[in-house]
């Protein structure tokens, strides 16, 4: 790094897998860590790695990892000069984003403005549309207030269509509508929901695709005008709107027309001044992309696009924070292999109730090809306070089926006991022929669930 | 200076009646109102000889007659805010302190949060260190409460 850093020391306000992740990049980097942490975190592996290690509150997340306010003053007592928010908690939160940068400190993420702007659903609608990124059909706006215009917009679009809250987001605040009878009923309740929910009732209504895939792409600015895609990645295997595994490239997707929509999402980076890491997600059917939202944040399933890139995207995050040139161009990006990601939960294989409790073996797989990201090590206690991720398995290969059989022996030589994981659901689904073949859409995964179900 | 610990016997369990006697009288000696052991594994006894009672009455015989208490229930007073620890003149074993009391500030700047006493007791333990930087919920001093 250049001698004109602008930090030396990284406050991580993060916890888990990702904090973890956060520190060792920072380590490469030169960088100090501070592990900032709840009272339930206390035994956590990067807590007793970092540089400096506080514990700021009890377990409740309002209390620790959410309160911004604690976390300023942390940073304040351990002289950090930034503050990496990782994903989850404060990361897409633009008032904290710009508090930290108005307390003097570096915000390892885009400007509270991008935050804003891609938190809103429209504006972030209106804002790619305007860039050229392609979005689905829909309203272009809040719905207006009048039914017969309300009407005269779906039966444009055309049935089905589904309305969703401005300010939702996650599954949360939305409702598949399959008919114009249907329509009055469900803007209304959705708009009540939405007010409870988000304390917004602005509605907006998009084309209801039925069988999509999610696909998205990764993208990496510096504030110096250089915006790169680093290739696409489905994350189709989703319940409940949590992806489970995710892979790299997208199975089937031409790379020139993944090349096309990189270079439509980098142009609207330009436009909007952003800077970091961040994520396009598309909804992706019959060879066509809608635009759902932009994740101002680095994301879970990062690593297979690491693999596939060869491309820190933390390290790389952290050195555009330091007001860095990236010195990577778009031609010397080469999207090689394929990559899988396996996120490993601690649940119960049937009811995907999380399963706290101490981790008694923690066998981890390895050989060529694989990595493991986790923060937990053998006699570990998962939380019960929080998500239930306890780490990630990546496979690469050379191809697609070498990554699935790299994949499928790191889960057989995985051991964990004292909880329940979903190890077996992974095995499972790579044993699957529709997954092998690739390309299955998002309903995918719970089909699958329901049908193998005995219920 | 002679000091007490060296003389009292290892602490294995609860101590007998007759090391219970030898400690207070060693406490009295020394001038002591109150002993903590432990084991390391988390056991604890605590001693707190009565000053008006035991000056006049320094026991000979192996049964505790000065009013030593053993195994007494302490209370860990915890930082309720983390900061750089500045105790105050309470903190001192042997303190009386009174609900409310403040043993320390965690301070971050300007920003001082108070430690405050739970409940009325004697300090027995100051664990926190001055002027280093402490966590939430970290054990500043052990109080006796007053029964």
């Amino acid at each position: 790094m250049s001698d004109m850093q602008r930090f030396k020391r990284v406050l991580i306000a993060n916890r888990g897998e990702i904090a973890l992740r956060i520190q060792r990049a920072c380590r490469q980097l030169g960088l100090e860590t501070v592990a900032v942490y709840s009272e339930a975190d206390a035994d956590s592996r990067h807590v007793h790695e970092a540089d400096v290690a506080l514990c700021i509150g009890p377990a409740a997340a309002s209390k620790s990892y959410l309160d911004m306010e604690g976390l300023l003053l942390a940073a304040k007592v351990t002289e950090a000069g930034a503050i990496h928010p990782g994903y989850g908690f404060l990361s897409e939160n633009a008032d904290f984003a710009d508090a930290v940068e108005a307390a003097g400190l570096t915000f390892v993420g885009p400007t509270g403005a991008s935050i804003r702007m891609m938190g809103d659903k429209i504006t972030a609608k209106r804002a790619m549309r305007d860039a050229g990124v392609p979005c689905v059909p829909g309203s272009d706006g809040p719905l207006p207030s009048s039914a017969e215009e309300v009407r005269a917009i779906a039966l444009e679009v055309g049935f089905p269509v589904i309305v969703k809250a401005s300010g939702g987001g996650g599954g949360r605040g939305m409702r598949v509508v399959h008919s114009v009878d249907e329509l009055d009923d469900a803007v209304a309740l959705t708009a009540k929901e939405a007010q409870q929910a988000f304390g917004n009732p602005t509605l907006y209504l998009e084309k209801y695709m039925q069988k999509p895939r999610h696909v998205e792409i990764q993208v990496l600015c510096d504030t110096h005008g250089t915006a790169l895609w680093l290739g696409a990645r489905d994350c189709s295997l989703q319940r409940r709107h949590q992806k489970v595994l995710e892979e790299a490239p997208a199975p089937g997707i031409p790379p020139e027309t993944i090349a096309e929509i990189g270079e439509r999402c980098v142009q609207a980076c330009r436009q909007i001044g952003y800077r970091g890491a961040g994520t396009f997600e598309f909804l992706y059917e019959d060879g066509i992309f809608a635009f759902i939202e932009m994740n101002t944040r680095v994301q879970v399933e990062h690593p297979i696009t690491e693999e596939t890139t060869g491309i820190d995207i933390v390290a790389q995050q952290l050195r555009v924070a330091q007001g860095e040139t990236l010195d990577l161009r778009q031609e010397d990006i080469l999207m090689q292999g394929h990559a899988i990601e396996c996120r490993l939960n601690a649940e119960d294989a049937a009811t995907f109730m999380p399963s706290p409790g101490t981790v008694t073996r923690w066998d981890l797989p390895g050989g060529p090809g694989i990595r493991v990201d986790t923060h937990v090590v053998s006699n570990y206690t998962v939380q019960p306070y929080y998500d239930s991720l306890i780490g990630k398995i990546i496979s690469y290969g050379a191809t697609r089926e070498q990554a699935i059989a790299r994949m499928r022996v790191a889960l057989a030589e995985m051991r964990v006991e004292g909880i329940s994981t979903n190890i077996a659901l992974h095995q499972d689904l790579l044993a699957d022929p529709q997954f092998q073949e690739g390309g299955v859409d998002i309903h995918y995964l719970e089909r699958w669930l329901a049908e193998r179900s005995p219920s | 200076m002679s000091t007490v610990e060296n003389q009292v016997p290892v602490f294995e369990g609860i101590p007998s009646s007759d090391d219970l006697a030898r400690i207070a009288d060693l406490l009295v000696q020394a001038g002591l109102e109150t002993i903590e052991l432990s084991d390391g594994k988390g056991a604890r006894c605590f001693l707190r000889v009565d000053a008006s009672a035991s000056a006049s009455h320094v026991p000979t015989s192996g049964v505790p007659s000065a009013p030593a208490e053993a195994m007494q229930t302490d209370l860990a007073v915890k930082a309720p805010y983390f900061g750089v620890l500045a105790l105050t003149e309470l903190a001192e074993i042997g303190t009386l302190v009174r609900q409310g009391d403040v043993v320390a500030q965690m301070r971050i700047g300007t920003l001082q949060v108070p430690v405050t006493v739970p409940i009325e007791g004697t300090v027995v333990e100051v664990v926190g260190q001055d002027g280093v930087l402490t966590g939430y919920g970290a054990v500043v001093v052990r109080i006796e409460p007053t029964v």
